[in-house]
């Protein structure tokens, strides 16, 4: 399981809870055994890490953060498999700063620690928490602001 | 090493920084930075799909396989998610040759192959968007249309997945009517009025 560390630290970062991130993770994992997905050698642990973001994406952007506040609403509507959440990746790019996208890639896409992040930017750990906060209120803010 | 715990607190160190000491957020990003217990997540994983599997003919994987063959399968996935639901033919696509290493998928335009590892994609009078869909996927990028207009433009096209990405992107920007870009993990997509204007 070379990339599963990664996924699973993406997940915990935007969902903060580990048996939804490994959820999330298995259910990718899952969708590759069911055939569901085409993988070429090669772009695996893109595929990979950008299902994960995404699928946790998605998650902040339909549901309330909080899973035991979550309520059942009759809305059925079932919304398609689209793991590339193009509206997030739109706002990201439309409404954060060049750092903040920066950021956003580098954590939530390549799956770098904050130690990471911070030694190749020069900056604290601590200010790369407060930027990715920023970007995750904001994205929260603009997709799901019932769960602020 | 302690199970995260307080998804009340994280949210509120997330939503209000400000109201925490340093030490207080570098330990939280220990906690989110710690390495998870692979093997155990993994037999997790083996044990709760194990049965539903196991009746699949055509899918006796170990787990700790799948990483490195990542299975050449059904293609109607990629298909479904380009959008071709334009393609009246595509109810007809092929999956009968589907094995681990050589597939063919075609539909009334559009031909996709595995050979090997190396894969092809034809496209015949296909819009950009849907070819971009199925490119990016495979190079795993996401497409962000600046300008609506270049969508709709059709190509005829064969792509190797030997290409790097760089190629593909020159290659398309051979064309005219817009401008293929890229960033992090995003191809853009710009009308060609900003070829020449913006960069």
């Amino acid at each position: 399981m070379l990339h599963y560390a990664k996924m699973q630290r993406v997940a915990r970062s935007l969902l903060f809870d580990e048996q939804e991130s490994e959820d999330v993770v298995s259910d990718i994992f899952e969708s590759l055994l069911n055939g569901q997905t085409v993988l070429v050698p090669g772009t695996e642990e893109r595929y990979l890490m950008t299902s994960v973001r995404n699928r946790c994406l998605k998650r902040l952007r339909h549901e309330a953060i909080v899973r035991d506040y979550r309520q059942l609403t009759t809305d059925n509507r079932q919304e398609p498999e689209d793991e590339r959440m193009t509206d997030i990746v739109e706002f990201v790019v439309g409404h954060l700063s060049e750092q903040e996208q920066r950021f956003f890639h580098l954590r939530f896409t390549e799956g770098c620690s904050y130690e990471d992040i911070a030694s190749s930017e020069g900056i604290s750990k601590v200010a790369v928490w407060k930027h990715l906060s920023h970007v995750i209120t904001e994205i929260k803010k603009h997709f799901n602001p019932r769960s602020l | 090493m302690k199970p995260i715990d307080d998804k009340r607190l994280f949210l509120d160190m997330q939503e209000h920084p400000e109201n925490y000491s340093d030490e207080q957020l570098e330990q939280m990003m220990a906690e989110l930075d710690k390495e998870p217990d692979t093997e155990a997540a993994w037999k997790r994983f083996e044990k709760k799909n194990k049965k539903s599997y196991s009746s699949l003919p055509t899918l006796h994987f170990s787990f700790d396989r799948i990483a490195a063959v990542f299975l050449v399968a059904a293609f109607l996935g990629v298909l479904s998610f380009a959008g071709y639901r334009a393609f009246s033919g595509s109810h007809g696509t092929s999956r009968n040759q589907v094995e681990a290493d050589t597939t063919t998928v075609k539909t009334q335009r559009f031909v996709y192959e595995v050979h090997d590892g190396d894969t092809i994609f034809r496209f015949e009078n296909i819009r950009l968007d849907s070819i971009l869909a199925v490119v990016s996927r495979h190079y795993g990028r996401q497409v962000v249309f600046r300008d609506k207009a270049p969508q709709h433009l059709r190509f005829y096209m064969t792509c190797h997945t030997t290409q790097s990405l760089d190629e593909f992107v020159e290659m398309l920007n051979m064309f005219e009517g817009f401008k293929l870009s890229q960033k992090f993990d995003i191809l853009f997509v710009d009308s060609d009025e900003k070829k020449e204007g913006k960069q």
